[in-house]
């Protein structure tokens, strides 16, 4: 089955838009300096990560019985859990609900497990209106673009090329400046919040003791669209279970600071229950869908290890593939490392087999991960994987093999290596598979004119 | 002392005066040399691009080679990070191999040899030295006595050369864009030459820069060490 090549039209396309990698660049090591200012010191940041891996390692290790807490929890207090086992059925779960009520108006917090279900796309195709509400999800929207990094749906964006998608899909005149894109996009938002009859939100982490779903936030979004309409329904992936507030805190105290340089976001939100008889505020009706979409096969597996992760996007920050096409160069909700290895995993490596070799290994995925996920192992694994299911690199093979035999034994690399000498004079080396590539855009070097010269005795 | 020399392929093709400097600084100090020229290839193209089973033959060849040997040193990190972690991950007893750097600081216990060298130089960091090594030392204490050498890491000495193995082919153009984007330290820094641990990634940036028609020279760092006379 030949592979995919998605992926590398995209970064292609990625490099060749003049702006993107500028606006990467600026955002991303704003985020890495924030992150470093973020702790109080080393010692405290070695410390502080450790804890959030045993918090998450733990929930991992307990996954089953706490899923089952939670639910118990949950369903005493009123809110309805629903598991979904696909994406497909947590699409039809939410459509159902959208449906038994008459909804034609949902306000959307930013969630990226809503676009790993492709749900927006969806629900416009069922005739829903769908509004995103964080305010660069919005300007995403708006730009019919998905979300180009975890936290910073728009990173890929100047911010001229903001205010243009604004004007040309309101038809507003904004200024360039942060605050004026704001303020446009705040008052539009406004009235959505007031009018949606359903609030979709994701959840940063669920609460097994006390069945509630956590959301972090800067804007309040999702502290509005948790509250204002008249139903309320939270999709989060099932491994976003923790089992205690304690550690609920212990993975705040690293979310942040990895996510945006800051100590703690604008609003902790925990939604517990649905609106209670004396309550003022808060929905009528409250549902929690649980997706496994693939999680449970990870679970177990050699890259169980992936499902730590907390979405913080401190790998996307500092990669150096990241940096140049942004999340539009993986094609996929999850991008970066993180994504790079999570995506084949849930969606298969017929879909998305290139991924795992979008990547330097340099590792610095890993140096940056509060969890401490070893994303440069997994994606070499990843990699190995591939190879063996057929979705290896096409052409790698080949020449692969023909080194294996020519490098099989000293004597054979020796001829090899005079044989190369040879062509390199004759200039024919440079059409030999991986030189010819690598000569475009680099002066190649030229090999050297005798073979272990530095074997031979120099002193007596 | 004796020490095993196992050049590894790229240095022996494309730079084999780091293989001489390496043999020459290590005599100075009084250490035993032999080189081995019966390995050839640690494995790793095939290894980093999923190809296991066309890695593990080379990788056991150079492995079985390399075993007699009570300490082997290397000058790269590459290699020598494939032929320990890469070694035990596909089933094999990793041989005894140290990292040029990390064997004149943590075995030799080099710190600040005397010696001069004027010029300025860019140190370009190895990920796999910074990353897949534990602990990796700094270069510092082997430079500090070295009359007249200027060096620095550059603003973006954590990024990626962009080089990556089989990665450059597979995505060339990601590639070059990454090299430009190590390379804005050149601008910033104006160097005489780049130094670092690994000839990978010192080709990836000296050929980007001939071909932008900025050349510079690229040199290990037992070169620079070698050069400067150290032991002398």
């Amino acid at each position: 089955m030949p592979m995919e090549k998605a992926v590398r039209t995209a970064v292609r396309q990625a490099l060749s838009d003049p702006g993107l990698g500028g606006a990467v660049a600026l955002t991303v090591d704003e985020k890495v300096a924030a992150k470093a200012r973020a702790f109080p010191d080393e010692d405290t940041r070695r410390r502080w990560t450790a804890e959030a891996r045993r918090a998450r390692l733990y929930a991992l290790q307990h996954l089953p019985d706490l899923i089952e807490q939670f639910c118990q929890v949950a369903e005493s207090h009123g809110v309805k859990v629903h598991v979904a086992p696909t994406a497909r059925v947590a699409r039809e779960t939410i459509l159902a609900i959208i449906r038994q009520h008459g909804v034609r108006l949902v306000a959307k917090a930013k969630s990226m497990t809503s676009e790993e279900i492709r749900l927006n796309p969806f629900l416009a195709e069922a005739g829903v209106e769908v509004v995103e509400t964080d305010l660069r999800e919005r300007i995403a929207q708006l730009a019919g673009e998905p979300p180009s990094h975890i936290i910073s749906p728009v990173i890929h964006k100047t911010r001229e090329a903001i205010a243009q998608t604004i004007r040309e899909r309101t038809g507003w005149t904004v200024a360039t400046d942060t605050a004026s894109l704001a303020a446009a996009m705040r008052s539009q938002l406004r009235g959505v919040f007031g009018a949606a009859e359903l609030g979709i939100t994701g959840a940063n982490f669920l609460v097994a003791e006390s069945g509630s779903a956590v959301l972090v936030s800067n804007e309040g979004n999702a502290r509005m669209v948790s509250t204002l309409p008249r139903l309320h329904v939270v999709l989060a992936g099932l491994e976003k279970i923790v089992a205690s507030w304690g550690d609920l805190v212990a993975v705040l105290r690293v979310l942040a600071p990895h996510a945006t340089g800051q100590i703690l976001t604008a609003y902790v939100s925990a939604v517990t229950r649905p609106r209670q008889p004396d309550e003022l505020d808060g929905p009528e009706e409250l549902h929690v869908i649980l997706l496994d979409n693939g999680r449970s096969r990870i679970l177990g597996s050699a890259y169980e290890e992936v499902l730590l992760c907390i979405r913080c996007g401190a790998c996307l920050n500092v990669c150096p593939v990241f940096r140049q096409v942004s999340g539009l160069g993986y094609l996929s909700p999850y991008s970066g490392p993180i994504g790079a290895v999570l995506t084949p995993l849930l969606e298969g490596l017929p879909v998305r087999g290139e991924l795992p070799f979008l990547s330097s290994l340099c590792g610095a995925c890993y140096e940056a991960c509060p969890v401490g996920i070893r994303l440069h192992e997994h994606l070499l694994t990843l990699r190995r994987d591939a190879v063996a299911a057929g979705f290896g690199w096409p052409g790698d093979k080949r020449w692969l093999r023909l080194l294996r035999r020519a490098w099989s034994t000293p004597r054979r690399y020796r001829l090899t290596a005079q044989a190369l000498r040879l062509l390199w004079r004759t200039r024919t080396a440079a059409w030999l598979p991986p030189l010819a590539t690598w000569r475009r855009g680099r002066t190649l070097p030229r090999p050297a004119l005798r073979h272990q010269r530095y074997a031979e005795r120099t002193t007596p | 002392m004796r020490v095993a020399l196992f050049a590894t392929c790229l240095v022996d093709l494309f730079a084999p005066q780091i293989a001489i400097s390496l043999r020459q600084l290590l005599e100075r100090l009084g250490v035993t040399v032999e080189v081995v020229t019966s390995a050839v290839c640690c494995g790793q193209p095939a290894f980093n691009s999923g190809h296991w089973p066309e890695a593990l033959p080379l990788t056991t060849a150079t492995v079985e080679a390399l075993r007699p040997y009570e300490a082997i040193v290397v000058p790269s990190a590459s290699c020598s990070v494939m032929l320990s972690h890469g070694a035990r991950r596909l089933g094999l007893a990793p041989p005894s191999v140290y990292e040029a750097t990390s064997f004149l600081l943590e075995v030799l216990r080099l710190d600040g040899p005397h010696g001069h060298l004027p010029g300025r130089g860019l140190w370009v960091e190895s990920c796999h030295r910074l990353r897949w090594l534990t602990v990796p030392p700094s270069p510092a204490p082997l430079l500090r006595n070295i009359e007249g050498l200027l060096w620095s890491s550059g603003q973006h000495a954590s990024l990626c050369c962009g080089f990556g193995g089989t990665f450059s082919v597979h995505f060339p153009e990601l590639s070059l864009a990454m090299a430009d984007a190590r390379l804005v330290d050149v601008t910033a820094e104006q160097p005489d030459f780049l130094f670092g641990t690994d000839v990978s990634c010192l080709l990836q940036l000296t050929s980007r820069l001939q071909h932008l028609g900025h050349a510079l020279p690229g040199y290990h760092l037992v070169e620079i060490l070698d050069k400067a006379g150290v032991g002398r």
